[in-house]
């Protein structure tokens, strides 16, 4: 056979552009041809073709990372595309808290023990490589925390606002995480740019309990982080902290929803707590703007937060969905739950007795996304992966991005050194 | 010579154009035809294409596919106008969707190529800027790499590796999962 014409690259590019979304291995690998191939499915003007082929107006989401019922056992990733990757091994038992732009937060952990001894752990799905966050400066603070919370992001979605979020998870992140005790509730944050925790934010807030199965939710410069019902004012409450200006505020929810909740006792503690509908903390696909979902007698109900015409902001009900019409009939049961939502993309994660399921609330469609029941919540992980190899596609041999990548090995190798941040303080 | 802004459009309609491949061959083809190709349509609009259309970039065997592609989606696109002009009738959409799917089988087996074959239309239809061939071609090849290794990739297409080991340890250890 003669051997066939070389394809120019914008001939290459209408090849790689076909590749499915869901099939990121094949473009991987096809990035693994040849120079100009892997040049090709480097360069960001692709990233960009790439996403507006396939209509994407946020990353697709490429598998659910999930949290198994039970103390024993460790969070699982269904992929839900050609995309395979193995959560850190060992014998730690892995829980994941959160995953954006990218990256993914695990920790290792009884959660009934808290971030007490626990490790903190910022793990990159695509190359496997995985940072151990240093130990929190305020140590002592943290033994008498009654819950806590925590997100990842990058750390250029504070302040300009510059990154598009596409293929920033090679670059510099930032970890905010939330602990209350019985009348404080104080903020970290860790930079892996200074590779330590900030000092803490605290205001005082007495009976708040964060809820550790409700993912936070980045909305402009805040992280947001849903709050069990409260038993002495009976409401629901959203713990805010604004990044660029460390303010710690509280967001009401309506009250009707503390309607739904009813009064359990916690055996081991033996104390008594209000327990309601899974509250999700959601943002808008359109604006951004902050809101939740709940589902209650297998309704799911979304509200948003919006100004009124004087400017303050209040809740609107943006609409009820009866899942009855979209799940199959031997999926539904009265203990239907909300596991999860994808920010961007609008997908809601329903637990039920037959499974998993997703649900797209826009295109109607459901997929059944796991098999096994006994999911206690889900983090969507979403990412669109495409090869991102600068020095070798540029064909100048190993050059600057390479060197960086093996000094980032290095240091995720040794871990980053054991300061002691009390020295400091 | 025939221009698209005549006015006698059944001499448009009718109108010949003769393009000539690398091999010095001479087909003649309608102006309906060789529209199809917008690197063909700026040369008639620009009144360029006395004496026939020189491509040489493009083989007599692989102008012949081409004209051939062109040829069955140009009686297409004359059809689909025909019926948007006229009112929606059952029958008429019968029509069109049993001329869609005699379309798609003229696709799938215009396709039964040699991946040799297969590159030289991709080039031919990014050259003379077809939309239909090039979607058509290109989606070939991007399905076919579904599933395959690097290796396998380069084996079907006779494609040379260039990489250097250090660069595709690289971009292994980058992206491990992708190669399990």
């Amino acid at each position: 056979m003669p051997p066939p014409p070389i394809l120019a690259d914008d001939v290459i590019e209408e090849v790689l552009l076909r590749i499915p979304l869901d099939d990121p291995a094949s473009l991987v690998r096809a990035a693994a041809v040849c120079k100009p191939w892997c040049r090709v499915a480097s360069d960001p003007g692709f990233r960009a073709r790439f996403r507006e082929r396939h209509h994407l107006a946020a990353t697709p989401v490429l598998g659910v990372l999930c949290n198994l019922s039970g103390r024993a056992g460790t969070a699982r990733l269904v992929t839900t595309s050609s995309f395979r990757a193995h959560l850190p091994g060992g014998r730690r038992h892995w829980r994941v808290l959160d995953s954006r732009h990218g990256r993914v937060l695990l920790v290792n952990l009884d959660w009934e023990l808290g971030p007490v001894g626990s490790t903190l752990v910022v793990w990159d799905p695509v190359t496997g490589d995985r940072l151990e966050l240093p130990e929190l400066p305020s140590h002592p603070e943290t033994l008498r925390w009654t819950s806590w919370n925590a997100a990842v992001l990058c750390a250029g979605a504070v302040g300009s606002g510059a990154c598009d979020h596409v293929d920033c998870r090679r670059g510099p992140f930032l970890v905010a995480l939330v602990g209350v005790n019985s009348d404080e509730v104080s903020v970290h944050v860790y930079s892996s740019e200074l590779g330590q925790w900030s000092l803490p934010t605290s205001c005082g807030q007495e009976h708040i309990d964060l809820d550790y199965l409700a993912r936070g939710s980045l909305v402009g410069n805040a992280v947001h982080f849903m709050c069990e019902i409260c038993i002495r004012t009976l409401r629901y409450e959203i713990l805010k902290y604004d990044l660029s200006t460390r303010e710690i505020s509280m967001i009401h929810l309506p009250y009707e929803l503390s309607l739904w909740a009813l009064p359990v006792i916690d055996l081991p503690l033996r104390r008594r707590r209000e327990v309601g509908p899974r509250i999700l903390l959601t943002t808008s696909a359109d604006d951004g703007g902050l809101g939740f979902a709940i589902v209650h007698d297998s309704i799911l109900y979304q509200w948003e937060r919006k100004a009124g015409p004087d400017g303050a902001f209040g809740w609107a009900q943006k609409s009820v969905t009866e899942l009855q019409t979209l799940l199959p009939a031997d999926a539904m049961s009265i203990s239907t739950e909300l596991v999860g939502f994808a920010d961007g993309v609008g997908i809601f994660f329903v637990e039920t007795v037959n499974g998993l399921f997703s649900i797209d609330l826009k295109s109607g469609q459901v997929k059944k996304v796991h098999n096994d029941s006994g999911i206690r919540n889900v983090v969507p992980y979403m990412s669109l992966c495409l090869p991102g190899l600068g020095s070798v596609s540029t064909g100048e041999g190993p050059g600057q991005l390479v060197l960086q990548a093996h000094e980032r090995h290095r240091l995720l190798v040794q871990g980053l050194p054991n300061q002691d941040l009390s020295e400091s303080l | 010579m025939a221009s698209a802004g005549s006015g006698d459009e059944k001499a448009a309609a009718a109108a010949m154009i003769t393009l000539i491949s690398s091999d010095n061959e001479k087909f003649e083809v309608t102006e309906a035809t060789a529209t199809l190709s917008q690197t063909i349509r700026h040369m008639i609009e620009d009144g360029c294409t006395d004496g026939g259309v020189p491509l040489p970039n493009v083989t007599s065997k692989i102008l012949a596919r081409v004209i051939e592609y062109c040829k069955k989606h140009a009686t297409a696109a004359a059809g689909e106008e025909g019926s948007s002009s006229s009112f929606s009738d059952a029958a008429f959409l019968e029509v069109d969707r049993a001329f869609l799917e005699e379309l798609e089988e003229f696709d799938d087996a215009f396709l039964e190529v040699d991946r040799a074959t297969l590159f030289d239309l991709i080039l031919a239809a990014n050259y003379l800027d077809i939309k239909g061939l090039l979607n058509l071609t290109c989606q070939k090849v991007a399905d076919s790499v579904k599933g395959k290794t690097p290796e396998q990739i380069r084996e079907m297409y006779n494609i040379v590796n260039d990489l250097t080991p250090e660069e595709e340890a690289e971009i292994r250890r980058e992206t491990q999962w992708a190669f399990e």
